[in-house]
């Protein structure tokens, strides 16, 4: 990829996590039901924190095994809470 | 990094550096993560909890939310100048990158000096201790991504840093990435959820 090109696709992405965050903010006041807000706020940062992961740093260009050490915390984190909430539902 | 290693290293090679500021993220984030999940049992379990838009200021951590985005930006736009061996565009974004930084940090004094001011301490309320606990602990790592990006800028204008093929840089920008990435996340399960 050329520089230009690169410079380009960084802007776009700057773009566009300045609209999700103008999305995430639109939805907190729109006052849909928790369950829903709490589904498309989760949706929302996730698909933000993954355009800074892939492409801010690098992850898109890098080694898969980068790439699947970076999702490890997340998917422990997830992990982790899934437990606590099915423990809290029995 | 001696100089031969430097002047091998183009573009995004995998390098223990490199590898080794990774591991440091994944621990870090896992920090981050047991902080959510603490803030996040807390809340469920707690009979009284404030609703955060009501108490918080949410345009003004938005404003603090699209600054530190920005300095995503700069600080990628850095490492491009980096790559291509440009040295004043370089110090440039790294100096936005940084001003970002240190904007974001009296935004977030401010925003602390005005929640104090209302009632809202580390002691007032389970609420206030693990809000301030969060958010401190993410500012305590944009104040060390701003040392950390000033100790790089001053490597650059001294010349001892910033050539191509140099990776220092783009490890610093993994640190700074990752702190806003981090952002992201606090932003929306403490102030939006």
């Amino acid at each position: 990829m050329t520089t230009t090109a690169r410079v380009r696709l960084y802007l776009w992405i700057w773009g566009a996590l300045f609209a999700l965050t103008l999305a995430e903010i639109a939805v907190a006041y729109m006052g849909i039901s928790k369950a829903a807000l709490v589904t498309w706020l989760v949706l929302l940062a996730t698909v933000k924190a993954g355009l800074v992961g892939l492409f801010y740093m690098h992850l898109r260009w890098e080694h898969i095994l980068l790439g699947l050490l970076a999702t490890l915390p997340f998917l422990m984190t997830a992990g982790f809470a899934a437990v606590l909430i099915m423990e809290n539902s029995r | 990094m001696n100089a031969e290693a430097v002047a091998e290293n183009t573009g995004h090679e995998l390098t223990t550096a490199k590898v080794g500021m990774w591991i440091f993220l994944v621990t870090d984030a896992l920090t981050f993560g047991g902080l959510l999940i603490a803030y996040a049992s807390l809340r469920a379990w707690s009979t009284s909890w404030p609703v955060p838009a009501e108490v918080l200021n949410i345009p003004l951590t938005a404003f603090n939310t699209f600054l530190l985005i920005c300095s995503s930006v700069t600080m990628v736009m850095a490492v491009t100048a980096c790559e291509t061996g440009d040295r004043q565009k370089l110090v440039r974004w790294l100096g936005a990158t940084v001003a970002g930084g240190c904007g974001f940090l009296a935004v977030q004094a401010y925003e602390y000096s005005h929640l104090i001011h209302d009632g809202l301490t580390l002691s007032s309320s389970l609420f206030g201790a693990t809000f301030y606990t969060l958010t401190s602990f993410h500012g305590a790592h944009v104040f060390s991504g701003v040392l950390y990006l000033s100790i790089i800028l001053g490597g650059v204008l001294l010349g001892r840093i910033g050539k191509p093929g140099d990776q220092r840089v783009e490890i610093a920008g993994l640190f700074w990435h990752f702190v806003d990435l981090i952002w992201i996340l606090i932003f929306t399960f403490v102030y939006l959820i």
